[in-house]
């Protein structure tokens, strides 16, 4: 074994395949979990990003018709509601494929803060939605300033 | 949620897209639905966050090859930070070996809502061709 070891190179003497393997398993997991997260088994999935004054909830919705979704805000919570409508078949016409997903669907979420309900904008285009949820003012973090 | 404080994360998440563009970015089958009609075969694929313009269709040797490119989410380079990433943003392609022969001067295409829609009319029956073989 231990001439093995040596005409292998870049192999420090504490080589240890099986740790070899744990390694290679989590680089692996980093690898997905830093594309895709957490998936959900909830639908929409959503992609949420945020600064300090606001946060972007993004999904994919292809289908939904802007008019069929609808969106609530209370407090710190986003519902979001709708339907994805299935293909019509006509008489006389079959499927040869029924991957798109369909159905009605609800998902709520809550933000780790007070939303501005008042200035909530909403777009849904090319089946993409995009929420800017603003920070209610109150809730802002602020500076203290430290008397001497 | 300062910027700031999150530079690692962030890092993380945008580099891929931000330098390499198109090139690292992952590229997804579309889910599609497909039906069929005495004169015509329909196809239906998700496409969520392309516009029409970005949308390639082809059909070559009786493949019809879907590409449809996802422009950059805005909050890429704004200062945002991402809380949340349950999906990932790609690209779309996929292709079909087409049964029927298609006429393929009648293919019409329309995207609406993230849905691109396909109509591949089929061509008339293919005729018979007999074959002469020549004996000795």
């Amino acid at each position: 074994m231990i001439g093995l070891r040596q005409n292998l190179p870049h192999i420090s003497s504490h080589w240890n395949p099986v740790s070899e393997l744990a390694n290679l398993q989590r680089a692996i997991n980093r690898a997905f979990d830093s594309h895709v997260g957490r998936p959900s088994a909830e639908y929409p999935a959503l992609n949420i990003s945020a600064n300090d004054h606001e946060a972007v909830v993004t999904a994919e919705l292809p289908g939904v018709d802007p008019a069929g979704l609808e969106i609530t805000v209370r407090g710190t919570t986003l519902t979001l509601k709708g339907e994805r409508k299935e293909t019509s078949v006509r008489e006389g016409e079959k499927y040869h494929r029924r991957e798109r997903p369909a159905g009605a669907f609800s998902r709520s979420i809550e933000l780790p803060y007070k939303l501005d309900s008042e200035n909530v904008q909403a777009s849904l285009k090319h089946g993409l939605l995009r929420v800017v949820l603003p920070r209610a003012e109150g809730d802002k973090p602020r500076k203290v300033a430290i008397s001497s | 949620m300062n910027n700031k404080d999150n530079q690692v994360a962030q890092k993380d998440t945008q580099e891929p897209g931000h330098l390499e563009r198109t090139r690292t970015r992952p590229v997804f089958a579309p889910h599609v639905d497909i039906k069929e009609s005495e004169g015509e075969l329909t196809v239906y694929a998700d496409i969520p966050g392309v516009p029409e313009e970005k949308v390639d269709i082809m059909v070559e040797k009786g493949i019809l090859t879907i590409r449809a490119e996802v422009p950059d989410p805005k909050e890429v380079n704004r200062g945002f930070s991402r809380m949340v990433e349950e999906y990932a943003t790609g690209d779309y392609e996929r292709a079909f070996a087409l049964s029927d022969e298609v006429d393929q001067d009648g293919i019409r295409a329309s995207v609406r809502n993230g849905v691109l829609e396909i109509h591949l009319p089929k061509a008339g029956p293919a005729k018979a061709r007999k074959i002469e073989i020549a004996g000795d």
